[in-house]
């Protein structure tokens, strides 16, 4: 706390670190509103640019760019359907279907103040509690990074409304298809039949921009035309009043706890913390049912989850080096450009430069709340377009973003089969949302089952055996059993009712 | 279409694709390193389970009571798919084969626009909506080609 009073205000309170923000803050909502495009991308993009200026600018600059970017995800979903990023995945599950419902403007409302709150938490943890949580999160190892992994993996299964096998199916296609490329144990390329664009896998974003907006234009064309998606005159306001913010509060607070431990520890991110954080709103909602049909507190969840990693991420990155994210660690590259050292070194010799990043983190956080609330009105009325003009915009987008995401045509191909494949298991009652956290937790949950097999040369009582696993393994019993036992007790009402 | 027979012949092909991808992971154990560390190991399991869960999702619809769902698949516009895939197939043609990636999306998005439009189709109608692809797809060169230097 001390920091704040020793700080040289200076450093940032001047006309070029605001210039940078807001311009970060910009090229941030436009990158991760693209489909296909996100904060990795358009870090990557400015690191010319933050190489040309002072430490302190460049880091506003990329920091602004960052917590924009993961907003800037929600957009196209919350409006059109389409995951900006990975992150933005379960926003679609309410926000679309809310906009859908005749309130685009409220949709976004809501994603915009959950991304700010969720982006303050994660502030105020990386600004004040930095050293103790990175000396604990470090202690994770892969057995503990497994039943993560497994947690998140059962936690789905109370996301979907469809029967238990198809859940399971679900999942484990996405477990499946997130074997295929060079096994990074022993290099064997699997299923790869000799294509080399498989040897890396599929791409995560074509995959799921596949899966949403190839569907979505796929319902669009086979909806009735002369149905708007929102009839013009519909309410574009996008400010929340003072109830409807206290109503998503509690979850809020919960999703950015959910998305800072996210952040910090490595190898999770933003994807897994909005999926998490989402199936946590659903498993503790009094009426689940609301959830996939433009509940707020489905979209709370998932937005300030996906912002609270940002500060989250920092966190073991400012204090032991370690890039936690792809984004995390070109954000490390762009440091390194500037001859800065990030780690346990950076806070004792340069403490102002991490102070900066704190102070930088933070008005990135205002500049994205004021500059979306003044852009949002403008997205909102996206969906005032009739379906047969928006279906060939997704769909243009959607290649387009296909594309982007790695410069392969293949990644278009697959793309296309995802998107064909699930609007037909969608149909029949198969759960994107539980492939999706397979598919995104599949690295994860794979290396850490198999690093723990080979360090107890093939016991599986090593999940058992270590004081973090018993603590992982004891909530997940808790939170199912918990649930089994609420089940059990409703049916039991339900059939007190019926006899009465 | 019965949503009942749809899904459960899914279920077999899906049960069959994981015999299928258990059958090819068991060729990666090479049987120089521990069954645990190959690269076999962890896909079998996978594909062993989500065979076990397709079959159990085959006798579920077989046997199980039937929900209150829609019952059938509406497919009554399914015509529209087919313009669809057809402005896919001229956008990649162009794209693959030629490298026209905006030309392709021209024409696939200015086609698809004219025959996804509702209203009859004037001939000033149909310039409205050529015109709303030159648009659309100025605006992705754009934002990609010149902002984001991102070469289609």
């Amino acid at each position: 706390m001390s920091w704040l009073f020793n700080y040289n205000w200076s450093l940032m309170l001047n006309p070029l670190c605001f210039l940078m923000i807001a311009f970060g803050t910009l090229i941030g909502l436009l990158i991760g509103a693209l489909p296909g495009l996100g904060p990795t991308v358009g870090i990557a993009l400015l690191l010319p640019l933050s190489a040309t200026l002072e430490p302190v600018p460049a880091i506003a600059l990329l920091i602004s760019l960052y917590m924009a970017a993961e907003y800037g995800g929600a957009i196209t979903a919350v409006v059109m359907g389409i995951p900006g990023t990975a992150a933005a995945v379960p926003t679609v599950f309410d926000g679309y279907p809310m906009a859908k419902s005749g309130k685009p403007g409220k949709a976004v409302a809501y994603s915009l103040t959950a991304s700010t709150i969720g982006g303050f938490f994660g502030w105020i943890v990386v600004a004040f509690l930095t050293v103790p949580l990175a000396r604990v999160c470090i202690k994770f190892s892969d057995p503990e990074l497994f039943l993560i992994a497994l947690f998140g993996l059962l936690s789905v299964s109370g996301l979907s409304s469809a029967n238990l096998s198809k859940t399971m199916v679900s999942i484990l296609i996405g477990l499946l298809l997130g074997t295929v490329g060079l096994d990074t144990f022993t290099g064997v390329p699997r299923f790869c039949r000799g294509i080399i664009n498989l040897y890396d896998g599929f791409d995560l974003v074509s995959v799921l921009i596949g899966m949403f907006a190839i569907t979505e234009v796929l319902n669009m064309v086979l909806s009735d035309f002369s149905v708007h998606t929102v009839p013009k005159g519909e309410d574009m306001k996008v400010s929340l009043s003072l109830k409807e913010t206290r109503h998503i509060m509690p979850t809020v607070l919960k999703s950015s706890v959910v998305g800072t431990i996210c952040g910090i520890v490595p190898g999770l991110g933003g994807g897994v913390a909005a999926m998490l954080s989402y199936s946590e709103a659903k498993r503790s909602s009094k009426h689940p049912e609301t959830f996939g049909t433009g509940e707020p507190i489905g979209i709370a969840a998932s937005e300030s989850a996906n912002n609270a990693v940002v500060g989250g991420a920092l966190l073991p990155f400012l204090t032991l080096g370690i890039p936690g994210s792809s984004t995390i660690a070109i954000i490390s590259g762009a440091l390194m450009m500037q001859g800065i050292t990030p780690g346990i070194t950076l806070m004792r010799d340069r403490p102002e430069l991490v102070y900066s990043i704190f102070v930088a983190l933070f008005f990135a956080i205002i500049a994205m709340y004021v500059i979306g609330r003044f852009t949002n009105s403008l997205w909102a009325r996206v969906l005032v377009l009739p379906n047969n003009i928006l279906a060939p915009i997704v769909l243009l987008l959607a290649l387009l973003g296909a594309y982007a995401s790695r410069g392969y045509v293949f990644d278009v191909w697959v793309c296309l089969a995802s998107g064909v494949a699930w609007w037909f298991l969608s149909k029949v009652g198969f759960s994107r949302a539980a492939f999706v956290l397979a598919y995104i937790l599949s690295d994860l949950f794979e290396s850490g089952f198999r690093r723990s097999l080979q360090l107890s040369y093939g016991s599986y009582g090593i999940f058992v055996s270590r004081p973090i696993c018993v603590v992982f393994l004891c909530a997940i019993a808790l939170i199912f059993g918990g649930r089994y036992v609420s089940g059990l007790i409703k049916k039991r009402c339900e059939q007190k009712k019926e006899e009465a | 279409m019965s949503k009942k027979w749809t899904s459960i012949v899914t279920e077999i092909v899906l049960a069959v694709c994981s015999l299928v991808f258990f059958i090819m992971a068991y060729n990666f154990n090479d049987g120089g390193t521990s069954v645990y560390a190959g690269a076999g190991y962890y896909p079998m399991l996978v594909s062993g389970l989500m065979a076990l869960f397709s079959i159990t999702g085959i006798l579920t619809d077989l046997f199980g009571k039937e929900k209150n769902s829609r019952k059938t698949i509406d497919i009554s516009r399914i015509q529209n798919v087919g313009f669809v895939i057809t402005a896919i197939a001229i956008i990649l043609i162009f794209w693959q084969f030629l490298g026209l990636f905006y030309v392709g999306a021209v024409i696939g998005v200015g086609m698809l626009l004219i025959l996804l439009d509702p209203k009859p189709k004037t001939g000033k109608r149909i310039g409205m909506m050529l015109a709303i692809a030159v648009g659309m797809t100025a605006v992705t060169w754009l934002v990609f080609e010149i902002a984001l230097k991102i070469h289609v």
